[in-house]
């Protein structure tokens, strides 16, 4: 993508992205600079929560809840921090590299739909919810006995296929192939156009 | 602030009286300013606008100049010119003063300026009303006035008469401010339009050659001054942020031909305060067309901060300059090469300061309309702004080496040297790709300008300062974080500050804020990479403190543990090269050398270290030579990359009548990753134990988990050959002895000493008496509620019998039995703990029938099984004693092929004989009746003999199996059962013994009745209906009354089936009995029914003495008759009534011949 070619349009660069879970816990933590980066992204990623709380105190009334696009959160170390929160209160902070130019609210908005959606495809695996200790059994069993004790076992903790938003592992993400290469397919298409 | 509107005036006349009345006016005018509430409808706006005040500046005709120059407000130029005059007279108005104001206006109109004129007569307070004529016209001057200067309908005249007193009187001048303010409003109208026009013009010739932006933007720009000089500051704003907009268009046009250069490279540049409009000549550098981009902008956006900050918009202020500073810092870096070294940083610093500075100025003015709700908005957009400064000076720090190039300080990479979108490619210079310059502060640069900002200059030069600066900043930025409660930003300040005191190695405060930083950690639910750094900190610091290790520490080392345990496989830009894996290494042995020092009890719950479950949830004996120890096989993983040493691992379990199970095994290594151990218990008991706990110790650290990955049950089953206890019934259980269990010890495969076995019944209703238990092993000693045995050899046996007292519920007795012991020449105690029950009924019932005969008594045995067991019996005896004075002859033997089923009984059959020689004496004399039985479920368990056969036989229906071996001795799917080895050997089979005292009846009366026909021709026919005589005849025996001779009067009574016979008349009757005596008695029977009919029964009762026959009373009241009828079996048969036949029979004879037949006839049928 030459900028030149598609001027006036500004290319975006994502430096970060974070995903958090309603109580503020890392769920995801992308850097697209670097793995270095990382820790300094999350940093900042959480720091935004606190603006994302405050806008979405700000912007929402008792009739009229808050958008989920909550927009530019804060400029810091030459990048942007836009915040988005799902339904199910699910916060994504989105960094951007600066540019000297306006960056307009739909592109972004249109990147965290698509991160969006990644997470809620890659939070569907009804597989994911199963505790560790979850083995699969051979069908066919040679003694009949044992088979029948194994499977009067009960799943530990009884939250089979619950997928409350605080029940998301953020293992759940990271192992997920799909959700990675999504992830990092956006990250490359916009890479500021290098 | 802008300059006040400028209005002219100029009087007339000049001299004579009146002059003083025009100072009047003049003077009463200048009171009335600032004029308030103008409004302004403008044709251009939607809406009506509104000028709150303006400023007026009164100045005479001759003091205002000529606008200067083209691009200034509109304001600058007089907008209304005053023309005061005062004239009463029509004649001198004619001759002088309409020509003086003829001359005033052509004067005016010679400025080219855009004006209103305004023609103030000033009358004098002496004055009369002047009114207005029948047309509504003005009359005298006035009115002549306006018919000479208005021009179409504007009304350019307006008088003031002035108040009698106080020329500054309000309520004399509202007319003419009134008219006053039309005329500047209307007057600026048609300026801003004219101006407006202008600039559309100038823009519309954008895309020629030869334009310049500079001078169209001053001309723009003065809209904004003109809008700003009335106080209308949102008018202003726009103008600034269309001029913005069009810059940025004309931006990515690229059409920047005018602009020479970015600019920044002035001396001062970097710490000028940008919020200063005045910083810089901007107007001239502009109308110079010598602006530099970075000049320009930093005007734009300080005359937008200024006009914001007047509106009290001042978070707008703070996000906007956030914005703005960033976009610009990055336009700059493109640069970068051209500016001073850490210009970027400095500039950034000084803005963000400087923006911060006013508006926190801003935030204190009072507000115009009481509007202060946006100020805690702003102190978020304030407190961020404080931290993009600090970041400045962390970059600066880093670059100078007074800070580490390391988290937290690392600056980040990847942003800094991508170069896209340059708009500048002369003034790039393939410079602007010098990141790493930047942070090993490259010398080859220092041709570069110098920085300016003393603070950072100073800083730069000295560690000292430096941090002091930081510090000073970073505590700001908290502080204003922590204002507005942004509790997850400062976090990260909080990192910095930990990082700066372990990198100057200040110990205490590093620890301190380590500490604290790691419980916001814990709290927020921050990442754990930074939990990591918090807790590396922490430690260290704690270690060069050499603090004592205490619980504070154990938290911490624990916490830190947890995170490295969790952050195992996950990637962080902590995990450096292999060296500092190392050094993780290191800090890890040296926590866990810690834990093992640490002398404070402490448990961790559901750490993360490790992840415990079961390999088998089958607990089972050790080995062969160890069957009494218990074991369960647990995984645990450890989650840390070294290996290390536990003390202790132990499971503990709850057993429902063992209570506390632990499991636990010796210390040990742990490895990376998954290890498989045995952990064993001395404590021995057999069903399902549930975890209560986990636990892993490491010195006085307890790791306790609640739950295992798997299940937290196990299934505990003892060895075959692990000693055993059982509660058993005795074997010999005698009916009329103290009911007793027992128990039943067996050492199995292992060699026992110091034993101690204790017994509780689980009933209230049973209690056992464990002082009074008896047994044959001599080692057996007692106490009041244990047993003890000394010792026991290999597979030795040991029953204790155990009377008990009560019956439990259901007659099954459930009992806890807790047995401790020691293995010779081990000094572990071992206890085992089981509960057992034992049924303690009677597996059969026994029913006794005695027939009395004169000489002997016959008994008869029923024993039948409880309806559920089955038994074999091996042999019914009924003894009697030598001094019993009884013989007993048994009629029925039973051998061991006998089996007593639900449905199948045995009878027995007794003869009991009295002997002569005790004949008299016999009374209450007690025979046993004793029945060796065996349980077939016993019997089968012992052909048996394997364990895990008699355990899979168990787990089948008893019924499925037991019927069909008691018939065949043969179990279906169990060939052993009949195979030759264990065939039945009876003397291999569980005998048991039941004894069963049986009374030898005594106060037996015997009477032997019979009731014989009186006739014994067997011939004669006995017929239904027809009455038959009989004698009943007693005979009375003493033999078992225990006495021998004695007078009894005895009643009897026929009791006959009233289908088979009728008595007929006596049916009772009484005799006085003696023995050997006979006593007959004649009764009558009728037959009912034809057939073999038994007699009918006969009862005797013993009459009860008459009450004056006292002195026997005592003696016969214990007598019982029994009576038996000697010929019961004898059958009558009884043929079936003759029919009534009617027969003809010819008279032969006259008279008696017929008589006789008929006589016959009728006894017949009789």
């Amino acid at each position: 993508m030459d900028p030149r070619t598609s001027a006036p349009q500004i290319p975006l660069h994502l430096t970060a992205l974070a995903i958090l879970s309603p109580a503020n816990a890392p769920l995801y933590v992308r850097s697209f600079t670097g793995e270095q980066d990382e820790l300094r992204h999350y940093h900042l990623a959480h720091a935004a929560v606190d603006v994302i709380e405050e806008r979405i105190v700000m912007a929402s009334t008792p009739t009229k809840p808050a958008d989920s696009y909550l927009g530019l959160l804060f400029c810091m170390e030459d990048m942007a921090f836009y915040g988005f929160q799902t339904a199910s209160k699910i916060r994504m902070v989105l960094s951007v590299a600066l540019v000297d130019a306006m960056i307009k609210d739909a592109d972004i908005v249109a990147i965290f739909r698509a991160v969006h959606h990644l997470l809620l495809q890659a939070i569907h695996n009804p597989f994911l919810s199963l505790p560790p200790s979850f083995h699969a059994k051979h069908a066919v069993s040679s003694n009949t006995e044992t088979e029948h004790q194994q499977r009067g076992q009960n799943v530990l903790g009884g939250k089979m296929f619950g997928t409350d938003p605080d029940d998301i592992r953020p293992e759940w993400l990271k192992g997920s192939g799909a959700f990675e290469r999504g992830i990092s397919k956006i990250g490359g298409m916009l890479n500021g156009g290098r | 602030m802008p300059r006040p509107i400028v209005l002219t005036y100029t009087v007339h006349p000049t001299q004579g009286p009146q002059r003083e009345y025009l100072t009047d006016a003049l003077t009463g005018m200048q009171a009335q300013l600032p004029l308030r509430n103008l409004h302004w409808k403008s044709p251009t706006r939607t809406a009506l606008r509104t000028i709150q005040e303006v400023d007026v500046q009164l100045m005479e005709l001759g003091e205002v100049g000529p606008p200067r120059e083209v691009g200034g407000s509109v304001l600058e130029g007089a907008l209304v010119n005053l023309c005061f005059i005062a004239c009463d007279d029509a004649e001198i108005y004619k001759n002088s003063t309409r020509s003086f104001i003829r001359d005033w206006l052509s004067l005016l109109s010679a400025r080219r300026n855009v004006h209103a004129p305004l023609i103030i007569l000033v009358n004098p307070p002496s004055a009369k009303d002047t009114g207005k004529n029948v047309f509504g016209r003005d009359k005298g001057i006035l009115g002549k006035l306006k018919s000479d200067f208005n021009v179409g309908k504007r009304d350019r005249c307006v008088q003031i008469n002035l108040p009698s007193g106080n020329v500054a009187d309000p309520a004399a001048w509202p007319e003419v401010i009134n008219r006053l303010k039309e005329s500047i409003v209307s007057a600026f109208d048609s300026a801003i339009l004219e101006r407006e026009e202008e600039v559309k013009r100038g823009e519309a010739q954008r895309m020629t050659v030869g334009w310049n932006f500079c001078t169209w933007f001053l001309l723009k720009e003065s809209l904004a001054h003109s809008f700003e000089g009335v106080n209308l500051h949102e008018d202003a704003l726009i103008v600034y942020e269309e001029l913005d907009a069009t810059f940025l268009q004309i931006l990515k046009e690229q059409n920047l031909s005018w602009f020479g250069k970015l600019g920044a490279t002035g001396p001062q540049d970097d710490s000028l305060p940008i919020l200063d409009v005045r910083a810089k000549p901007y107007k001239e550098m502009l109308q110079s067309s010598s602006i530099s981009i970075f000049d320009f902008r930093v005007y734009v956006f300080a005359r937008q901060a200024v006009l914001l900050g007047r509106l009290g918009r001042i978070t707008e202020v703070a996000k906007r300059g956030q914005w703005f500073v960033a976009s610009l810092s990055r336009r700059l870096r493109e640069s970068e090469g051209d500016l001073a070294e850490h210009f970027i940083e400095s500039w950034t610093f000084t803005a963000c300061m400087d923006i911060v500075a006013r508006c926190d100025e801003w935030s204190r003015v009072d507000r115009p309309n009481g509007d202060y709700s946006g100020l805690i908005a702003y102190e978020s957009a304030r407190s961020e702004l404080l931290d993009i400064a600090r970041v400045q000076v962390e970059r600066i720090g880093v670059s100078a080496g007074h800070l580490p190039s390391a988290y937290p300080f690392l600056a980040p990479t990847g942003l800094a040297s991508q170069s896209d979108d340059v708009l500048f490619e002369s003034s790039d210079n393939g410079l602007s790709d010098d990141d790493d310059d930047e942070q090993t502060g490259d010398d080859g640069q220092s041709d570069r300008a110098r920085l300016s900002n003393q603070q950072l200059v100073d800083a730069m030069g000295d560690v000292k300062k430096f941090r002091n600066l930081y510090l000073g900043m970073t505590k700001k930025a908290m502080s204003a974080y922590e204002a507005c409660g942004k509790v997850n930003s400062v976090v990260r300040l909080k990192a910095d500050m930990a990082a700066l005191a372990l990198h100057t190695e200040e110990w205490r405060t590093a620890y301190d804020l380590s500490r604290a930083l790691a419980k916001d950690c814990a709290d927020l639910l921050i990442w754990e990479p930074i939990a990591k750094f918090a807790l590396e900190g922490a430690l260290q610091a704690h270690r060069n403190l050499k603090l004592a290790k205490d619980e504070e520490w154990a938290n911490i080392a624990t916490a830190y543990l947890r995170v490295r345990a969790s952050s195992k496989e996950g990637v962080s830009a902590l995990d450096g090269p292999a060296g500092q894996e190392a050094d993780m290494g290191s800090e890890i042995q040296l926590i866990l050398g810690g834990l093992k020092e640490i002398e404070v009890e402490h448990t961790v719950h559901d750490h993360k270290l490790f992840d415990l479950s079961l390999v088998s949830n089958q607990a089972s004996a050790m080995n062969k030579d160890r069957p009494d120890i218990s074991m369960i096989s647990m995984a645990i993983s450890s989650n840390i990359d070294e290996p290390f040493d536990v003390d202790d691992i132990r499971f503990v379990y709850e057993h429902a009548t063992a209570g506390i199970v632990t499991y636990n095994t010796l210390a040990t290594t742990l490895f990376p990753g998954y290890t498989q151990l045995d952990l064993s218990s001395e404590r021995s008991c057999e069903g399902v134990l549930n975890l209560s706990e986990a636990q892993i110790w490491i010195g006085q650290t307890c790791f306790s988990y609640a739950h295992l990955a798997n299940d937290s049950q196990v299934i505990a089953r003892r060895h075959p050959d692990a000693p055993s206890v059982s509660l058993q019934m005795p074997r010999t259980i005698s009916l009329d002895a103290e009911p007793s269990v027992v128990l039943h010890i067996s050492a199995g495969a292992c060699e026992m000493e110091h034993v101690v076995i204790s017994i509780v019944s689980l009933h209230d209703e049973m209690a056992f008496d464990v002082s009074r238990l008896s047994s044959s092993n001599s080692n057996v000693s007692v106490s009041d509620t244990a047993a003890g045995i000394t010792s026991l050899a290999k597979g030795e046996d040991v029953e204790l019998a155990i009377p008990y007292r009560g019956t439990p519920p259901s007659e099954t007795a459930h009992a806890r039995i807790v047995m401790r012991y020691k293995r010779a020449g081990s000094d572990v105690s071992m206890t085992y703990i089981d509960a057992s029950s034992v049924f303690v009924g009677l597996p059969l019932t026994v029913n006794v029938q005695d027939f009395f005969r004169k000489e002997s008594l016959i008994s008869h045995f029923t024993i039948a099984s409880d309806g559920r067991e089955y038994l074999r019996v091996k042999s019914v005896d009924l003894r009697a004693g030598e001094d019993s004075g009884v013989d007993v002859e048994q009629a029925i033997k039973v051998d061991t092929s006998t089996v007593v089923t639900p449905e199948q009984h045995l009878s027995c059959l007794f003869k009991i004989r009295q002997r002569e020689a005790s004949r008299s004496k016999n009374v209450g004399s007690v025979l046993r009746l004793i029945i060796e039985y065996c349980n077939i479920e016993e019997e089968v368990e012992a052909r048996l003999k394997g364990v895990k056969a008699v355990r899979a036989l168990k787990r089948r229906n008893r019924q499925s199996w037991l019927p069909m071996y008691a018939a065949e001795e043969r179990i279906e799917g169990l060939p052993e059962i009949s195979s030759a080895e264990t065939a039945i050997k009876p003397e291999a089979l569980p005998w048991r013994t039941l004894e069963i005292p049986v009374d030898v009846p005594s106060r037996r009366l015997l009477v032997i009745a019979r009731l014989a026909a009186p006739t014994s021709a067997a011939s004669e026919m006995i017929y239904e209906g027809r009455a038959l005589s009989m004698t009943l005849s007693f005979r009375t025996s003493f033999t078992w009354a225990g006495r021998s001779s004695g007078r009894q009067r005895l009643v009897f009574d026929i009791v006959p089936n009233p289908d088979d016979w009728i008595v007929l008349g006596r049916k009772k009757g009484f005799w006085d009995a003696e023995p050997e005596k006979e006593e007959r008695h004649e009764i009558t029977l009728i037959p009912m029914r034809p057939g073999p009919l038994l007699l009918p029964t006969v009862t005797t009762a013993i009459l009860p003495a008459s009450p004056s026959d006292s002195a026997n009373r005592g003696n016969d009241e214990q007598l019982l008759c029994e009576t038996y009828l000697e010929n019961a079996a004898e059958v009558v048969r009884v043929l079936p009534a003759k029919k009534t036949v009617r027969v003809m029979i010819p008279l032969i004879n006259a008279g008696g011949g017929m008589v006789e037949q008929r006589r016959e006839e009728w006894g017949m049928v009789v």
